[in-house]
């Protein structure tokens, strides 16, 4: 909290920061996280990106992260390379292969963090895509705004009926507020999907973790 | 007539929205439901992309699927980390060996969901246990290959019985295969 306290004045600034340059500039920043080469620029990364996860959603979940991240180091070290730095249990803990995971990890993490801080409620998306987008999360809300009550005998029985109000409910909604239910396909794709395909792209040529 | 045709080969409708907003609701409810190990998923998600084969063509179909990634990882914040680079290679695989699969199975009648279902998961588990020969763990997959093979042969199994009997017994799956059979 006194972290929080410390670094208030950037959280406010993120927080009055529009949603969609916060995603776009995370786009960018997620190109940037392949260039460094050593473990010390890879944790520098790691750290930079917690704090603005932190600073930004206040709450953040590490525990998976930790989870993950063991897993890669224990995997890592499964195959030794380098100067022995310490035996537990007759298996060899080697300092090339330790940095390695330490290095892929942190990758990992720094993604995650990134996402978490790009990612906000009050991202919207303009043009077609953001239409499209808009009627999903519509019939999502429509589809979660009351609880479903499950019995063992009625389970599909219940989906299906309010899938079946909600689709008639929509539908309806949508014609009566002249909303455009139908585009061409590239019109969504296009804009939006151009950056994040080039990213992908880049991520499987560079391929990070080696 | 001609309206309906130019429709349905260049533009999506408001189905198109609403699957990809089921597939949204199912990964909610799936998140309630218990799991052993955390990569162990029943892949409810999935029945959307399974219900809509008869339904849409190919580019909606995969559509659907690249919107489904799309959103679920906007929703779960993991949308530029490494779960969306795996949920995604997953889904494209078993999305083309389903699709490729059906566009066969229409014709002859000799597969259901079920068929097309365990074939979705186990495409999508090997495209995922290929990702991660390459990035994550290397040559150590092999330990966890069997297991999440096993585990998503099951799952599929599973989906593919549930997706028959909701596909029979759904009002809603009835009325949307009416509508667009008048369209596609």
């Amino acid at each position: 909290m006194k972290l929080l306290k410390f670094f208030s004045p950037i959280s406010l600034f993120i927080n009055n920061l529009s949603a969609k340059h916060i995603f776009f500039s995370s786009l960018l920043c997620f190109v940037f996280l392949f260039f460094p080469k050593t473990l010390q620029f890879s944790l520098l990364f790691l750290l930079i990106f917690f704090i603005l996860a932190l600073l930004k959603r206040q709450k953040i979940l590490v525990l998976p992260q930790i989870i993950i991240s063991a897993f890669m180091i224990a995997s890592s070290l499964y195959t030794p390379v380098g100067q022995v730095l310490c035996t537990i249990a007759n298996f060899p803990i080697t300092k090339d292969a330790l940095f390695l995971g330490l290095k892929r990890s942190s990758f990992l993490c720094s993604m995650v963090f990134l996402s978490q801080y790009a990612v906000g409620k009050n991202l919207k998306f303009s043009g077609t895509f953001g239409n499209f987008i808009a009627t999903v999360f519509s019939i999502f809300s429509s589809l979660t705004s009351e609880n479903i009550k499950f019995s063992k005998q009625n389970i599909i029985k219940v989906i299906d009926d309010r899938l079946f109000e909600v689709y008639e409910k929509q539908k309806i909604n949508l014609f009566q507020n002249n909303i455009k239910s139908s585009y061409k396909l590239h019109q969504i794709l296009l804009p939006y999907f151009t950056p994040i395909v080039i990213s992908l792209i880049f991520f499987l040529l560079q391929n990070p973790f080696v | 007539m001609k309206e309906n045709k130019i429709r349905a080969k260049s533009c999506f409708c408001y189905e198109i929205a609403f699957f990809v907003a089921l597939c949204m609701f199912l990964s909610a409810i799936e998140v309630a439901i218990p799991k052993p190990l955390p990569f162990m998923r029943l892949g409810l998600a999935n029945l959307p992309i399974i219900l809509a084969l008869p339904i849409v063509n190919a580019r909606q179909y995969f559509f659907i699927s690249i919107m489904k990634i799309f959103v679920q990882t906007l929703v779960s914040g993991t949308l530029f980390s490494y779960v969306a680079v795996f949920s995604f290679t997953g889904s494209i695989s078993s999305s083309t060996a389903m699709f490729l699969l059906w566009q066969i199975a229409k014709k002859t009648c000799l597969i259901s969901f079920l068929g097309i279902s365990i074939t979705g998961a186990l495409f999508n588990n090997i495209a995922q246990l290929l990702m991660s020969v390459l990035f994550l763990f290397k040559e150590n997959t092999r330990y966890i290959a069997f297991l999440l093979l096993l585990s998503g042969f099951i799952t599929g199994v599973l989906l593919g019985f549930f997706a028959i009997y909701f596909a029979n017994n759904s009002q809603w799956y009835k009325k949307i295969i009416e509508e667009n059979t008048s369209i596609l």
